[in-house]
């Protein structure tokens, strides 16, 4: 069976980030994609508790494994904490706000509030940060370029440029403030090469060179993200388009198999009764003929009872709709109301039951569906006096359900096809056995126990009979 | 002479009220026929059927399990059984016991099968 929670799983790295940032529906990572504001300000706030942790660890490294002296640590951990506890309000607005679903227009204006301002700071936290690392000489000043980026993702190119201009201000600032030595220089030996202040000349190129790779990356990443939400965005309206189309068909095959089954068994009941002799005797040829027309009438009510429970099954809502039900009562309820269908071929059905009732989690109808078809099934592929068995039994955690019967059996080939769609098995002929049929009842009833949690299963043996059965977890009542 | 057993049918659609008009007279059943739930509950009063036919689909969805529903409340003493479409019990919860019923018809119906479980029912020989 096709895992589909493999999809993404390619490389080492890939597992891990989808580890540690996998979104509540398992899906691949939305970090700071998400389209939704709420999630963009939750991710965020996650990356800052990361940044507030990396600079007390990153801080005590560096004075106490690698000793690079002239480092202030205690500066930079207050400067952590102060960005942990403006974060931890950050968080618990954004945590449950994605919980969330009405939101007023002044509780998104106070997200979108929240994100900017959260970015303001951090240009100023790691403008001082920067200050405490050695300033203009210090490694750490492409973060800035990091920040860029993140703005460009976050919004539109217009107010990435106004927090690219922001940026670059700030740094502007801090390398005339070191320059000019308006605040103490602090320059840790080890993390940069020198403890003398800049020179003009420095200042200007640092300035020069990192202006253009603020812009450049600002424009650069501005530019891919405008693309990559009209791509979204395309995405979102052909989805519309098609959910859309989707509903017509649902309604277009509800209307037509309601249209099609009156007319349908009014003609086949007509021609049962002709065939019957109800409107006086008819001849053989007569008889041939309208038993002809029967059997296809009956091939015909049986695809659409098929494409009904498809349809049914289609829109059925597994979590709304859900409910605790026995299993026990339900099966002596399939038996008791199919007594015609048992006795129009005379079979001997046997029921058996475990002691105590067994209760399941979900849709009745559906789950009577997937027995009554195993049912139809054993009555339809079983010569005339057949012995059926419908029994039901703990299975571990899991309840099994089986049909059994001596009926024409499966070939061992043909077995694997099954449950497929749209699969008419060959060489089934025998007499005394009726093998008209859509070929999706079998795919319906695993559609069914599937998306229940439960599987299916079959034995058989050509000639000698089959059991038909599925498994489905027991429901504990609490 | 035994009194004939009176079957009364409850459907909106003609045709198979006519086809299982055929299928009951020929069986020796005298039948009545009402088109729709309304008119059913007023005819069981009028005509005191011995049994009673009756389409779950008929002018409002489910509204033949409202008619049984109605006749048990009404204490009818005769089996009544419910006409169904195939798919219509995939797409609604029908309850046969909840709903007093004596046992459920697929359509199209089986003359035999449908005339054998009502005269076992009435005691019809």
């Amino acid at each position: 069976m096709a895992d589909s929670s493999g999809k993404y799983s390619q490389s080492v790295l890939s597992k891990i980030i989808r580890f540690f940032l996998r979104d509540e529906e398992g899906s691949f990572p939305v970090f700071l994609h998400s389209l939704r504001l709420e999630d963009q300000l939750y991710d965020f706030t996650i990356v800052r508790f990361s940044v507030a942790f990396l600079i007390i660890a990153g801080s005590l490294f560096a004075k106490y494994i690698l000793e690079i002296s002239q480092l202030n640590h205690y500066a930079l951990i207050i400067l952590a904490i102060i960005l942990f506890f403006a974060n931890t309000i950050n968080f618990l607005i954004a945590y449950p706000a994605r919980k969330k679903k009405e939101k007023s227009s002044a509780y998104r204006f106070l997200l979108i509030f929240i994100l900017h301002l959260s970015i303001a700071t951090d240009f100023i936290f790691l403008t001082i940060a920067l200050w405490l690392v050695g300033g203009v000489y210090s490694p750490f000043q492409t973060f800035f370029i990091f920040h860029v980026i993140i703005a460009s993702v976050l919004f539109s190119p217009l107010i990435s440029f106004a927090y690219t201009i922001y940026g670059y201000l700030l740094f502007l600032t801090l390398a005339i403030v070191s320059w000019k030595q308006w605040l103490p220089p602090i320059f840790p030996i080890g993390a940069v090469p020198s403890d003398a202040p800049p020179t003009g000349k420095y200042i200007i190129t640092v300035a020069v060179v990192q202006g253009l790779l603020f812009f450049l990356t600002a424009s650069l990443t501005t530019h891919l993200m405008y693309f990559l939400r009209e791509g979204q965005r395309q995405i979102v309206r052909i989805n519309k388009d098609l959910e859309r189309l989707c509903d017509q068909r649902k309604g277009f095959l509800q209307i037509a198999l309601h249209n099609l089954r009156a007319p349908i068994s009014a003609i086949a009941m007509h021609l049962q009764n002709l065939l019957y002799g109800y409107g006086g005797e008819l001849n053989d040829n007569q008889k041939s003929w309208v038993q002809r027309s029967l059997t296809r009438i009956d091939e015909l009510i049986s695809f659409l009872h098929d494409l009904e429970n498809l349809s049914v099954m289609e829109n059925a809502d597994l979590l709304r709709e859900a409910n605790e039900f026995g299993l026990n009562d339900l099966i002596e309820k399939i038996i008791e109301e199919n007594q015609d269908l048992i006795l129009s071929k005379n079979h001997e059905i046997k029921i058996e039951l475990p002691e105590g009732k067994i209760f399941i989690l979900g849709i009745q109808r559906l789950i009577r569906e997937a027995i009554l078809n195993f049912l139809t099934n054993a009555i339809k592929y079983t010569p005339p006096n057949g012995k059926i068995i419908v029994r039901a039994y703990r299975y571990s955690s899991c309840v099994r359900v089986e049909v059994e019967d001596n009926g024409i059996g499966i070939s061992k080939e043909d077995i694997p096809k099954l449950f497929r769609e749209f699969v008419r098995l060959k060489n089934q002929k025998r007499e005394g056995v009726d093998t008209t049929g859509s070929g999706l009842g079998l795919f319906i009833v695993r559609q069914v126990i599937e998306s229940h949690g439960g599987k299916v299963f079959v034995k058989s043996e050509p000639g000698k009979g089959s059991i038909f059965g599925f498994e489905l977890p027991i429901h504990i009542k609490k | 002479m035994e009194q004939k057993k009176v079957i009364l049918i409850i459907d909106d659609d003609p045709d198979i009220r006519s086809a299982l008009r055929v299928m009951l007279e020929s069986a020796g059943f005298v039948v009545g026929e009402a088109a729709n739930g309304e008119e059913g509950l007023k005819a069981v009063q009028r005509i005191q059927p011995d049994a009673v036919i009756i389409d779950l689909m008929m002018e409002n969805v489910d509204s033949g399990s409202q008619v049984a529903i109605k006749l048990k409340e009404d204490k009818y003493p005769g089996p009544m059984y419910m006409l169904s479409s195939a798919g219509d019990a995939v797409r609604y919860n029908i309850d046969a016991r909840e709903l007093g019923l004596a046992g459920i018809f697929q359509k199209p119906v089986d003359p035999k099968v449908f005339i054998s479980t009502l005269k076992a029912k009435l005691g019809v020989a």
